[in-house]
C-alpha cells in the first residue's frame, strides 16, 4: 500500500513516529558518546596525567639528588657537606613519597589495558637501578674530593645515566598516554559532534519531509476539496477532483466527485426538462389559447342555438296577438268602408235615419279597437318581458318565482321545438308545491338550465314517440319540493332512458348522443351543471332507467 | 603438540620444587650466644633498620647483608615487608645523618655462615643448604612461591 494511501492519523502517526525515533537516536547516541568522552577525561584525569606527574617529579628530584651529590663531592668542609647531607635525606624521602605514590597509581590499573608491558619492565628496572644507586651512593659518602667525583662521574654516572634515561622514558611514556587519552578525547568529541551535527541536519530534513509530506497528503487535497466545495456552492459542477488517494480525504474525495457529477447530470436532465417544459408550455398556451377561441365560439353556438329556441318560442307567443291585431285591424278596415258606405247612401237624410246604423259599425269598430289594443299591449307583454329578462342586471341573482319560471320556460321549449317539429305533441304534467315560492337565482342561467332540460325531455320524448307511434302517450312532468332549507326542481320524462355508461359521462362537455350536424354541441348539459353547482351552490343529478325515461334533479338552496 | 609441552614443563618444575622444598628455605641465622632461640618479623626489622641495636641483655647487635641481590635475599626484605632499595635507603640516610653504618655485606652466603659463626650477637640469613652446625637458627621463611 503507498504511503499516500494510508489513514491521515497513520500517516500523522509515521510522520512524527519517523522523528521521534530519529531524536532518540540522536539523544541515545549523544548520551553514549559523552560516556565514552567522560571515560576518556577520567582516564586521563585519573591516571595518566597523575602518572605522568609523579614519574616528571621522581625525574626533577632524582637530578637534583645527583646535583646534591655533586655538591657534596665538592664541598670543603664537614659543615658543608652536612648541608648537602640532609638535602639529600629530603630527596631520598621525596623520591620514596613519588614512588610508592607512582606503585599505588599502577597497582590500580596494573591488571587493565592502561598498564603496558613497557611501562611494567620500566618500573622494574627502575627499582633495580635505584637499589644499586643507593648502594653506591652509601659508598659515595665515605668518599672525599678527586676520589668522590671520580666515583661520582665514574660508576655511579653510568647507574645514574641508565636509571635517568628510563625515568625520561617512563615519563615520555605517560605524556604520550596523555597526548594519547586527550586526543582519543578530542577525537570522541570532534566524532560525536559531527555525528550530531549529521544527525541534527537528517532530523531536520526528516522534520521537513514529513511535514511537506503532511502538506502534500492532508493539506493540499483538503485546499483541493475546499476550492472544490466553493465552486460548487457557486454553482460550477464540473469541478472533478481527479484519481485521489486511498485514505479518509480521498474518499471524502471520491465521494465529492460522485456527488458533483450526479449533481452535473441532475442539472443537465433539469436543463434538458426545463427546454422541453418550455416548449410543452410554449404549446400548450397555444393550445390553451385555441381552445378558448373555440370554447368561446362553442359557448356562442350554444348561446346561438339556445337563442334560436327562444327567438322560436318569442316569435310563436308574438305571432298569436299579432294575428289578432292584423285580423282586427282587417275588420276594422272592412267597417270603417262600411261607415263610410253607409254614410254616402244617406247622404240627404236626417243623421237619425242611420243613426241606428253608424252606431252599430261604430260599435264593432270599438270592439276591434279594444281587441287590437288588448293583443297589442299583449304582446308588448312579452317583448317587455323578455327584454326584461335580458336587460336586467346580467349575472345578478334576484328573488325569482320558481313555479312560474318553470311554466314560462316549458312554454319557450315547448313553442322552440313545435316551431321545427309542428307535428310534435306532449303532455306536460305540472305537480308544484305553492310553498317554493321565491329563490334567489340569476333568472336568465336558470332559465337556460331550464330550457336546457326540458327541451332535451321533449326531444326524448318525441324519439320514443316517433318510434313508438300511437300507443306512446309523451309525457314530461314538472315538480317542485321545499324543504329541509332546500328547494327541488325535477323534471321527468318517459322517455327511452339512459343508459349507465351514458350517465356517467352526461355532464361532461361536448358529449352528446344526439346526430352530428343538428346544431348540437355537447356542452348544453355541462353548462347547466356548472350554473347550478358553481353559479347557485346548488346539485344536478340525473336517475334514470333504461326504457322508462329519465329524471334531472336541481336542488338549491332554498 | 603444544599441550604435550606444557604438561612436560608443569611436570618437570614440579619436581624441581620438591626436590628444593625445604633446601630452598630462607633460614635465619645467629651467633650461639645470643639470648634467644626464636624471632618475630618486627624484631628482625628492628635490629636491620638499625632502630634497637642491642639484645635484651645488652649485647651489641651485629647484623649482616648479601651484597648482591639474589633470591634468597629478596625473600628475606620481603619477609621484612621492605624492598631492598627501602632498606638501603634507609642506610643511606643513617649514614649520611651519622647514625650508623649500613650492615656489612658479603658476596657468599658460606662467608655470612662463617662470619656469623665466629662474631658475638652476629644475626644473618642465607639458605637453608648452607646452615651449619655452628649457628643458631633462629626462625624459618619459606620461598616466595614463584
Amino acid at each position: 500500500m503507498a504511503f499516500k494511501d494510508l489513514k491521515v492519523g497513520i500517516k500523522q502517526g509515521l510522520g512524527f513516529g519517523l522523528i521521534l525515533v530519529v531524536m532518540t537516536g540522536v539523544s541515545v547516541f549523544a548520551i553514549v558518546q559523552m560516556g565514552a568522552l567522560r571515560q576518556a577525561i577520567e582516564d586521563i584525569n585519573q591516571f595518566w596525567l597523575e602518572r605522568a606527574l609523579v614519574s616528571a617529579r621522581l625525574n626533577v628530584n632524582a637530578s637534583a639528588l645527583r646535583t646534591v651529590q655533586w655538591q657534596h663531592a665538592l664541598a670543603t668542609n664537614a659543615a658543608q657537606r652536612q648541608v648537602f647531607a640532609d638535602s639529600m635525606q629530603t630527596l631520598i624521602d621525596e623520591i620514596y613519597a613519588g614512588g610508592d605514590a607512582y606503585d599505588e597509581l599502577i597497582e590500580e590499573v596494573k591488571a587493565g589495558p592502561l598498564f603496558s608491558e613497557e611501562e611494567e619492565q620500566l618500573s622494574t628496572d627502575l627499582e633495580a637501578l635505584w637499589d644499586e644507586y643507593l648502594l653506591h651512593s652509601t659508598a659515595f659518602v665515605d668518599l672525599r674530593d678527586r676520589e668522590a667525583v671520580d666515583f661520582l662521574d665514574g660508576a655511579m654516572g653510568t647507574i645514574f645515566d641508565a636509571f635517568s634515561t628510563k625515568l625520561k622514558r617512563l615519563v615520555a611514556l605517560n605524556e604520550a598516554s596523555v597526548e594519547e587519552a586527550a586526543g582519543r578525547a578530542e577525537s570522541t568529541y570532534r566524532t560525536t559532534r559531527n555525528r550530531i551535527i549529521v544527525l541534527l541536519v537528517i532530523t531536520v530534513l526528516l522534520s521537513v519531509g514529513t511535514a511537506a509530506a503532511l502538506v502534500r497528503f492532508v493539506t493540499v487535497p483538503v485546499r483541493g476539496l475546499v476550492n472544490a466545495a466553493r465552486k460548487v456552492a457557486d454553482g460550477d459542477f464540473s469541478v472533478h477532483l481527479g484519481n485521489p488517494s486511498r485514505d479518509e480525504i480521498g474518499k471524502l474525495a471520491r465521494s465529492f466527485d460522485r456527488m458533483t457529477q450526479s449533481l452535473n447530470t441532475q442539472q443537465k436532465a433539469l436543463r434538458t426538462t426545463n427546454a422541453e417544459l418550455t416548449e410543452q408550455k410554449g404549446e400548450l398556451e397555444q393550445t390553451l389559447h385555441r381552445l378558448r377561441d373555440t370554447q368561446a365560439q362553442l359557448v356562442l353556438k350554444e348561446k346561438m342555438a339556445s337563442l334560436g329556441q327562444l327567438t322560436a318560442g318569442i316569435a310563436h307567443e308574438i305571432k298569436n296577438p299579432l294575428n289578432f291585431v292584423n285580423n282586427f285591424s282587417q275588420l276594422s278596415v272592412e267597417l270603417a268602408d262600411e261607415l263610410v258606405e253607409t254614410l254616402e247612401q244617406h247622404r240627404e237624410q236626417p243623421v237619425g235615419a242611420v243613426l241606428g246604423d253608424v252606431q252599430e259599425i261604430l260599435r264593432d269598430l270599438r270592439f276591434n279597437a279594444e281587441r287590437i289594443y288588448e293583443h297589442g299591449r299583449r304582446a308588448d307583454g312579452i317583448v317587455r318581458g323578455m327584454l326584461e329578462h335580458s336587460r336586467s342586471g346580467e349575472g345578478e341573482r334576484r328573488p325569482t318565482p320558481v313555479n312560474a319560471l318553470l311554466d314560462e320556460y316549458a312554454n319557450l321549449a315547448y313553442h322552440g321545438i313545435r316551431a321545427r317539429q309542428p307535428n310534435f305533441n306532449v303532455t306536460i304534467e305540472r305537480d308544484y308545491d305553492e310553498a317554493v315560492g321565491e329563490v334567489s337565482v340569476v333568472p336568465q342561467e336558470m332559465g337556460r338550465v331550464l330550457l336546457n332540460l326540458l327541451t332535451n325531455a321533449f326531444y326524448a320524448v318525441h324519439q320514443k314517440q316517433l318510434s313508438d307511434g300511437a300507443a306512446y302517450t309523451p309525457t314530461v312532468r314538472m315538480t317542485t319540493r321545499t324543504g329541509n332549507g332546500t328547494v327541488q326542481i325535477a323534471i321527468g320524462d318517459n322517455g327511452p332512458g339512459i343508459p349507465q355508461a351514458v350517465q356517467e359521462k352526461i355532464f361532461e362537455p361536448f358529449y352528446t348522443t344526439k346526430p352530428t350536424g343538428s346544431g348540437n354541441t355537447g356542452l348544453g348539459l355541462s353548462l347547466s351543471y356548472e350554473i347550478v353547482t358553481q353559479g347557485h351552490s346548488g346539485m344536478l343529478a340525473v336517475e334514470s332507467e333504461e326504457g322508462r325515461g329519465a329524471t334531472f334533479v336541481i336542488t338549491l338552496p332554498a | 603438540m603444544k599441550g604435550r609441552i606444557k604438561i612436560l614443563v608443569w611436570m618437570l618444575g614440579l619436581a624441581a620444587w620438591a626436590g628444593t622444598a625445604w633446601a630452598q628455605e630462607v633460614v635465619v641465622i645467629a651467633h650461639p650466644s645470643v639470648p634467644v632461640d626464636t624471632i618475630s618479623q618486627a624484631q628482625l626489622l628492628n635490629f636491620y633498620t638499625g632502630d634497637v641495636q642491642s639484645w635484651d641483655n645488652k649485647m651489641q647487635v651485629v647484623v649482616y647483608d648479601l651484597k648482591v641481590r639474589t633470591e634468597v635475599r629478596d625473600t628475606f626484605y620481603d619477609f621484612l615487608g621492605k624492598t631492598s632499595s627501602r632498606m638501603r635507603s634507609i642506610w643511606l640516610k643513617r649514614k649520611l645523618s651519622g647514625e650508623g653504618d649500613p650492615p656489612e655485606s658479603f658476596e657468599t652466603e658460606e662467608e655470612v655462615v662463617a662470619h656469623v659463626a665466629r662474631t658475638q650477637g652476629a644475626l644473618g640469613f642465607v639458605s637453608a643448604t648452607n646452615v651449619n652446625g655452628a649457628v643458631k637458627i633462629l626462625t624459618e621463611i619459606p620461598l616466595a612461591d614463584q
